[in-house]
C-alpha cells in the first residue's frame, strides 16, 4: 500500500525556489496518496496575481489528478488575505484540519 | 534492515547543514541501517570533486566519500545539476558512486524507508 505523504510548503515564491520546487516533488509523488498543505509565507504563491511561471504547471497537474492544496486559514489572516485572494486550484482549511493532515501522514516533505 | 532517507538542500560551506546530514547518515550506518541521500537544489554541490582542504573546515565531500564506502546510497536532482552547470559529461566532476536521479526518485525513496528525514 503506498504512503501517505504530505509536501508542507513553508517559504515566499519570491526570493526563493522552495514553493516550485516542492510543487515539483508533489507531481513526482503523486502516485502515492498525497497532499500539499501551504503555510506561513508559501500561501503568496498561491495569490490570483502571482507570478506563477515557475509552477503554474505543476498546480495544474495537481488539480487534474485531484492532488488537494490546502491552505493554512491562519497564515492567510496574519497575513491579511483571504481565499478570495488566491486561485481556484488551491483549498483553505482552518489550521487543525491542516495539523490533522500533517498528524495522519507517513511521511512529511518540508520545502 | 531498517532504511533511513535524507532529503537534503544545502550547498557546502555557508551552514553546518551538510554537516549535520553527514553526521547522522554516519550515526545511521554505524547502526546497521540502510541509508540514502538525496541531494536537493544547491545540496548537489557538496559531491563535486576537488574541494579544497582547509584546515579547521569539515570537507564535505572527503566525508561524502566516507559515507558512500560505507554503502550510503547517494542520489543527485539532475535538474537542479542542469541549471547549475554541472552536467558537462554525464557524472565527471562527480564524487564516484553518486548517481544521477530526478523527483521520481524522491518517491522510491519515500515509499522505501521506514524515516525521511528533511534537512534545509
Amino acid at each position: 500500500m503506498s504512503k501517505n505523504i504530505v509536501v508542507i510548503l513553508r517559504k515566499p515564491p519570491h526570493g526563493s525556489l522552495y514553493p516550485a520546487e516542492g510543487l515539483r516533488v508533489a507531481v513526482a509523488i503523486s502516485a502515492s496518496e498525497t497532499n500539499v498543505v501551504s503555510i506561513e509565507d508559501s500561501v503568496y504563491a498561491f495569490l490570483k496575481d502571482a507570478d506563477m511561471t515557475l509552477y503554474k504547471h505543476h498546480l495544474d497537474f495537481l488539480k487534474e489528478t485531484e492532488v488537494p492544496v490546502f491552505i493554512d486559514k491562519d497564515s492567510l489572516e496574519e497575513r491579511g488575505l483571504t481565499a478570495k485572494d488566491l486561485v481556484d486550484a488551491v483549498i483553505v482549511k482552518e489550521r487543525s484540519d491542516i495539523l490533522s493532515t500533517i498528524a495522519e501522514a507517513d511521511a512529511t516533505l518540508a520545502f | 534492515m531498517p532504511t533511513i532517507s535524507f532529503l537534503f538542500f544545502s550547498g557546502p560551506y555557508q551552514s553546518e547543514s551538510p554537516e549535520t546530514t553527514i553526521e547522522l547518515a554516519r550515526a545511521a550506518l554505524e547502526k546497521g541501517l540502510n541509508v540514502k541521500i538525496f541531494c536537493y537544489m544547491d545540496a548537489v554541490n557538496c559531491v563535486k570533486v576537488g574541494q579544497k582542504k582547509v584546515p579547521g573546515v569539515t570537507n564535505i565531500e572527503e566525508q561524502f566519500r566516507e559515507l558512500i564506502a560505507k554503502g550510503a546510497e547517494v542520489r543527485l536532482c539532475t535538474l537542479c545539476m542542469l541549471v547549475r552547470g554541472m552536467l558537462v559529461r554525464g557524472t565527471e566532476g562527480l564524487i564516484e558512486g553518486a548517481r544521477r536521479g530526478g523527483t521520481p526518485d524522491i518517491a522510491d525513496m519515500v515509499e522505501e524507508s521506514d524515516r525521511v528525514l528533511v534537512i534545509s
